[in-house]
């Protein structure tokens, strides 16, 4: 039996959502092995989960709130993109709340369900969702890393909000903030993943002087706002917005996303995103800066993201290097604030290369870890998970 | 699937590392700079050369870092379950 993928978008109350996500179902002659969820606020996931977990027993459901949903067909927003799965593989779930105040408890709790990978299905890619604002970004996947061990492949995302405000992840029934859901799927044959970003400094090399976790207090000894508005304002003045009239907690970081920090990694650059500017005029940032580190700030064209999309796209189809049954994409909402009305041209590209159903949504972070790496939390990146036809 | 505390290196002993290599290890999640800076202040403050490393040194270096709270322990974490991969 090929793996095979069904997906596609609904809008409306939680009851509207899961019925028409299960008519599709009947429609289709589809059984779901596992539901992959990407809401909307504005639909509550804490009433969806319950309602398709109850409809659908025998299903692995993970769900993460989003801040625009997307399809092969149409991007949206406001709405609930699905994304179900079936086929020969061994699926298992994961649960763990409370990890901004002790990650490594709380990653140990939702790996702990997991089973001991199967002699037949030897390739484990576990799909990683956590709430954003924990502030415990890439603290979370290398946690996962060194505890489900190096041949493990993770993929996943930080859950968003389009108002910016609260994220939340579900596993099955189970739906919070402060929590991370986690999807097993062992396979006969490996995942396909690909990441890129589109991003390039704009500043010079910068130190952080003063940062406690994800708070970064003073760059150069100077507020940490205060110098993103030094480095950043003559290229916003020039896009129509001066920094030095934001307002609002949204304003805020809607800008902080188009103008994110470089950590040099020599020729590359890990991109961290900052999410809040805080009334001492700190920046929060979505994982842990350490203090000494060095730092650019970081912008990016409307080319650079069209091509960044495309790139992780054709990266994920190549280490398939078989026919993809389905495909799921994460991609940061930097992409959207920067393309806006031309982001269906990101959500088209990957499409082309993919050539099957996908779905995604516009994440405030990225999961993407495989074998052998050292990191795997992104900012500003485009996550594209291809699974192969054949398991 | 490993407890955080039982992530001991599977290496072979006798084998000589570079600073490089093991910073090589921790950049990705701290850049190279903090991550050079790190290897060695933790070298000094044990003792050990600032430029070639056993894989017992390393181990001592990462488990060093590995008591910093936050990212950068985490990190070191990861890194010393992975120094095999440099032997």
């Amino acid at each position: 039996m090929n793996t095979t993928v069904l997906s596609g978008t609904c809008t409306g109350s939680p009851e509207q959502v899961s019925n028409a996500i299960l008519a599709r179902f009947r429609d289709a002659h589809f059984t779901p092995q596992a539901l992959l969820l990407f809401a909307s606020t504005r639909c509550p996931l804490e009433q969806l989960v319950v309602l398709l977990e109850r409809a659908l027993p025998d299903c692995k459901l993970v769900a993460a709130s989003s801040a625009g949903e997307f399809t092969e067909r149409s991007e949206c927003s406001g709405c609930v993109a699905f994304f179900a799965l079936a086929g020969e593989l061994l699926l298992s779930s994961g649960w763990a709340t409370q990890i901004s105040a002790d990650p490594v408890a709380a990653v140990s709790s939702a790996v702990a369900s997991l089973p001991p990978l199967s002699l037949t299905h030897p390739h484990r890619t576990v799909l990683v969702f956590f709430d954003t604002f924990s502030g415990q970004g890439e603290e979370t996947a290398l946690l996962l890393s060194a505890m489900l061990g190096e041949n493990v492949v993770l993929a996943g995302a930080a859950a968003a909000d389009e108002r910016m405000q609260r994220s939340v992840v579900a596993a099955g029934a189970n739906c919070a903030s402060d929590a991370l859901a986690l999807l097993c799927i062992d396979a006969r044959t490996p995942v396909g993943i690909g990441v890129a970003h589109g991003h390039t400094p704009m500043s010079a090399p910068l130190r952080v002087t003063k940062a406690a976790g994800n708070q970064v207090y003073s760059i150069e000894g100077r507020p940490a706002w205060r110098v993103w508005v030094e480095h950043t304002r003559q290229a916003a003045l020039a896009n129509g917005t001066d920094p030095l009239l934001l307002d609002s907690p949204e304003s805020f970081m809607q800008y902080l996303v188009l103008y994110e920090a470089g950590l040099s990694l020599g020729r590359e650059y890990k991109v961290r995103a900052p999410l809040r500017r805080d009334a001492d005029d700190s920046l929060s940032f979505a994982c842990g800066i350490p203090e000494g580190a060095i730092i650019r700030i970081m912008q990016s064209s409307a080319e650079a993201q069209l091509e960044s999309a495309r790139k992780a796209a054709l990266l994920a189809k190549e280490r398939v290097g078989a026919p993809i049954a389905g495909a799921l994409a994460f991609d940061c909402v930097c992409r959207k604030l920067i393309l806006k009305d031309d982001f269906i041209h990101a959500v088209r590209a990957i499409s082309d290369v993919i050539q099957a159903p996908l779905a995604g949504f516009e994440t405030f972070g990225e999961v993407a870890l495989s074998v052998g790496e050292m990191s795997g939390f992104h900012n500003t990146t485009t996550v594209v998970v291809a699974f192969p036809e054949s398991t | 699937m490993r407890s955080i505390s039982s992530m001991q290196p599977l290496a072979a002993p006798g084998k000589r590392l570079h600073r490089n290599e093991i910073i090589g290890l921790l950049a990705p999640s701290l850049g190279h700079d903090k991550a050079a800076q790190l290897v060695v202040e933790a070298s000094v403050e044990l003792g050990l050369s600032t430029f070639e490393y056993t894989i017992e040194d390393a181990t001592l270096v990462l488990s060093h870092l590995a008591q910093i709270p936050g990212l950068t322990g985490i990190t070191a974490v990861l890194a010393r379950s992975r120094l095999h991969k440099l032997s």
